[in-house]
């Protein structure tokens, strides 16, 4: 028993010092600057493609990289406001205006729990090809997880009174706003470890890990 | 022909050896799922909610607290908030350290040995999971009265929800493993 406990401790040790020098890492402003910026890259299109009612723009917070600005204007809005001009006598062109925001925060949404599953997988007693193929594949999940939930996030917002950007039938709606609610951090740390297992464990290192 | 088949049957085994080499892995991962999926539809019901959320946090409170005053700081506990008088924490669901008790209990439930060995597996690691969110409760107190609101932040995701759910995951490994030798050793004596 005390063997298992110090291999425990040991495991767990490591995985404090790995994961804690990540996020350390994460935490300086160039880096964290630049995980954002990688973030937003894929995201900004996939969105744009998601909302086609709307405008939508993805740069970081104005409080660091721990955010990222959605902003957005719907078509109609840009149209009326297009309109407006050209009845001012305005010369056609482009023009400025002020769209509006909606924060999303990059390290609970992202980043955090990603860091969580790079030192798992990293940690993992697994050969280097499997802990890259493993990463990689877990990276794609991940994204495409928290995106999804991004997605839920901005239909909501955009189905509120105030935007009206989007106008998604009463059922379905309920449906988002459920999915919202229930997709939590704790949810998230539950998905990362089940994405953990199923990359990593196979018949013979589940066996070995259970002496 | 039925060569043939018998072929195109083993190659297509041969062709999923990813999935063969999991299979017992993603069986057990299912039961774990299912197993989250009924402690998410309790958490999430009316019935917690209403009648045992505020009971259960205002205990957590109160314990947090006493730790608290037994180091000497002058709190007091409202609801589910400990306050004194520079700072106050408010817990909240997702504090209560719930979900990385229901992913111990959850993995000690769907593993395939005795439940005399899965009974203290569940009781004592649900009772240390507990004692140490009532040390994080009064931890993250003291991290608020002491540090930037970035630091309390930090210290609440990173120590609540990554950290404490670590701790849960490394409480199953050393169960699994114990209970594994355990039922091992029972086997060998019979």
């Amino acid at each position: 028993m005390n063997d298992i406990v110090k291999a425990g401790l040991k495991y767990f040790l490591y995985f404090m010092l790995l994961y804690g020098t990540l996020t350390g890492l994460s935490m300086a402003p160039a880096v964290g600057s630049a995980c954002n910026a990688l973030y937003r890259k894929p995201t900004a299109p996939i969105l744009q493609g998601l909302f086609g009612k709307g405008y939508i723009d993805l740069s970081e917070g104005k409080e660091g990289p721990q955010m990222i600005d959605v902003g957005f204007i719907g078509r109609k809005e840009l149209a009326r406001l297009r309109n407006q001009r050209a009845s001012l006598g305005a010369k056609p062109g482009s023009f400025q205006v002020r769209a509006e925001i909606y924060k999303v925060k990059f390290y609970n949404m992202f980043l955090s729990f990603y860091l969580f599953f790079v030192a798992l997988m990293l940690l993992s007693p697994v050969s280097w090809r499997e802990k890259a193929l493993g990463l990689g594949i877990g990276t794609l999940v991940f994204y495409l997880f928290t995106v999804f939930k991004i997605a839920l996030m901005l239909l909501a917002f955009f189905n509120q009174a105030e935007h009206a950007i989007y106008a998604t039938p009463p059922w379905l709606l309920r449906i988002v706003h459920g999915l919202i609610y229930v997709l939590t951090l704790g949810v998230k740390v539950v998905f990362v470890l089940v994405l953990w297992a199923v990359l990593v464990f196979r018949k013979g290192n589940w066996k070995r890990l259970l002496g | 022909m039925a060569s043939d088949k018998r072929k195109r049957k083993q190659g297509g085994r041969a062709g999923l050896p990813w999935i063969r080499d999991r299979h017992p892995i993603f069986r057990f991962l299912l039961g774990f799922i299912a197993c989250m999926g009924l402690f998410y539809l309790f958490y999430y019901s009316s019935l917690y909610r209403q009648y045992l959320e505020g009971p259960f946090l205002n205990a957590q409170a109160q314990l947090s607290n006493a730790l608290l005053r037994a180091i000497g700081h002058d709190t007091l506990v409202n609801g589910t908030s400990i306050a004194g008088a520079d700072f106050a924490v408010n817990i909240k669901s997702g504090c209560d350290g719930l979900e990385a008790m229901a992913i111990l209990v959850s993995g000690i439930a769907i593993f395939p040995v005795a439940f005399r060995y899965k009974a203290p597996g569940m009781l004592w690691g649900v009772l240390f999971l507990f004692a140490l969110n009532l040390l994080r409760i009064a931890g993250l107190y003291l991290a608020g009265l002491h540090f930037s609101e970035a630091v309390f932040e930090f210290l609440h995701i990173q120590g609540g929800f990554i950290v404490f759910t670590m701790i849960s995951v490394l409480l199953w490994f050393i169960w699994m493993n114990w209970s594994t030798q355990k039922a091992q050793t029972a086997k060998a004596h019979e």
